[in-house]
């Protein structure tokens, strides 16, 4: 435990809106923020699905043909903004969590950073394929 | 008539009102002057009553650290000419405690560093009792190079909003510490510091706001130390937990 202190001291509480004050805190808000709505999306995502394949034929079809609504699209392509936002934050501070050295000289950020959108674009691209096939 | 630049101090003097206050002095503005040298010249000729901490003047002790315009920074490095012709607001380090004017408590950042044990511990005793040389080769250096570098400045404890509102957290410079003295060949302390490091009051109390590492003087990067740690404690509880008789 921090020990007492002996004198007088003026203590500065946080102000409620300490993330308006700064581009940089309001970012991570919106980063903060975003994420419980990708999360609530895949449990969302995960329960319908789940029901669907639990469900006849005919109810099937109905769910299915719910998915074309306007409100889902646009649900879809919120989730869709957002996974790209998530995507891309954590690519780029990747390359300051995993630090790769070769002998004494630090592999490039960049490099490091490249080699994730690569693998995301061969991922991504193999289930557009898999996706247009099926 | 040579110019001039206001500088709006924080000011806080218990023994005479228990309410902070903004004082404004005119000071003649230089090009090679920074935020310390007005500071300096404040105290030695309009206002000797002013307090604050200062060294080196170099960007090597780390005391100077205040809040230039509401940014973290060494006063010793903030050069007026950055912020000329607009006044310049200095106030003590946010997130901590403010003891008189300018100076903040760091007791609280002390106990941290004696906590996480910011020191070498070797992993065994010197040869020819202690007299002998503890060998490191460049590459093992190069590990934990970049956070040896901390001055204990503190900026980083007042760019972090977490440290702000939860004043258990270790903090990111005691952590990028902790991780200086894990990575060294040298230490063996590891398994000490863990139990601090973590905790719930340690790494993953960190959410990666960031502005530590865009504060830190000495791009020591400690928000990337945090996270490597992390990655680290999951990696050693998941080999603990598949291999729990290779620890």
């Amino acid at each position: 435990m921090t020990p007492e202190p002996k004198t007088k001291q003026l203590i500065r509480p946080m102000s409620p809106t300490w993330w308006l004050e700064k581009p940089a805190y309001t970012n991570f808000m919106i980063r903060d923020f975003t994420s419980v709505f990708i999360a609530a999306y895949c449990i969302f995502l995960m329960v319908v699905l789940c029901k669907a394949m639990h469900s006849d034929a005919a109810s099937f079809q109905a769910f299915y043909a719910s998915w074309g609504s306007g409100f889902s699209k646009t649900l879809h392509l919120i989730a869709l903004i957002f996974a790209a936002y998530h995507s891309i934050t954590f690519f780029n501070l990747t390359p300051r969590v995993i630090v790769v050295f070769k002998g004494e000289e630090k592999v490039p950020e960049s490099t490091i950073a490249l080699a994730h959108y690569g693998l995301w674009a061969v991922v991504s691209l193999v289930i557009i394929v898999i996706g247009l096939w099926v | 008539m040579s110019k001039t630049i206001t500088l709006e101090v924080f000011r806080y003097q218990p023994d005479q009102s228990d309410e902070p206050r903004f004082q404004s002095y005119t000071v003649p503005y230089r090009e090679d002057w920074v935020v310390l040298d007005a500071l300096n010249y404040i105290k030695d000729q309009l206002d000797g009553t002013l307090s604050y901490r200062w060294s080196c003047r170099m960007g090597v002790c780390g005391s100077c650290g205040m809040m230039v315009n509401g940014t973290p920074k060494l006063t010793c490095a903030a050069f007026l000419k950055d912020y000329y012709p607009k006044p310049v607001k200095v106030e003590p380090l946010t997130n901590f405690p403010v003891l008189r004017d300018l100076v903040v408590n760091i007791d609280d950042f002390m106990h941290k560093m004696k906590e996480v044990k910011t020191w070498l511990i070797p992993k065994k005793e010197l040869p020819m009792a202690g007299s002998g040389e503890y060998l490191q080769k460049p590459e093992e250096l190069a590990q934990y190079k970049q956070f040896s570098m901390c001055i204990n400045c503190m900026l980083c404890y007042a760019a972090c909003p977490v440290y702000g509102m939860e004043p258990e957290f270790i903090g990111p410079a005691a952590i990028a510490l902790a991780q200086r003295y894990n990575l060294d060949s040298r230490d063996g302390a590891k398994d000490e510091r863990a139990e601090v490091i973590f905790s719930g009051e340690g790494i993953w109390e960190c959410t990666f706001v960031g502005e530590c590492s865009v504060v830190c003087p000495k791009k020591v990067d400690p928000a990337g130390a945090i996270q490597q740690a992390k990655v680290q404690a999951t990696k050693e509880w998941w080999l603990g937990w598949i291999m729990p008789k290779a620890k």
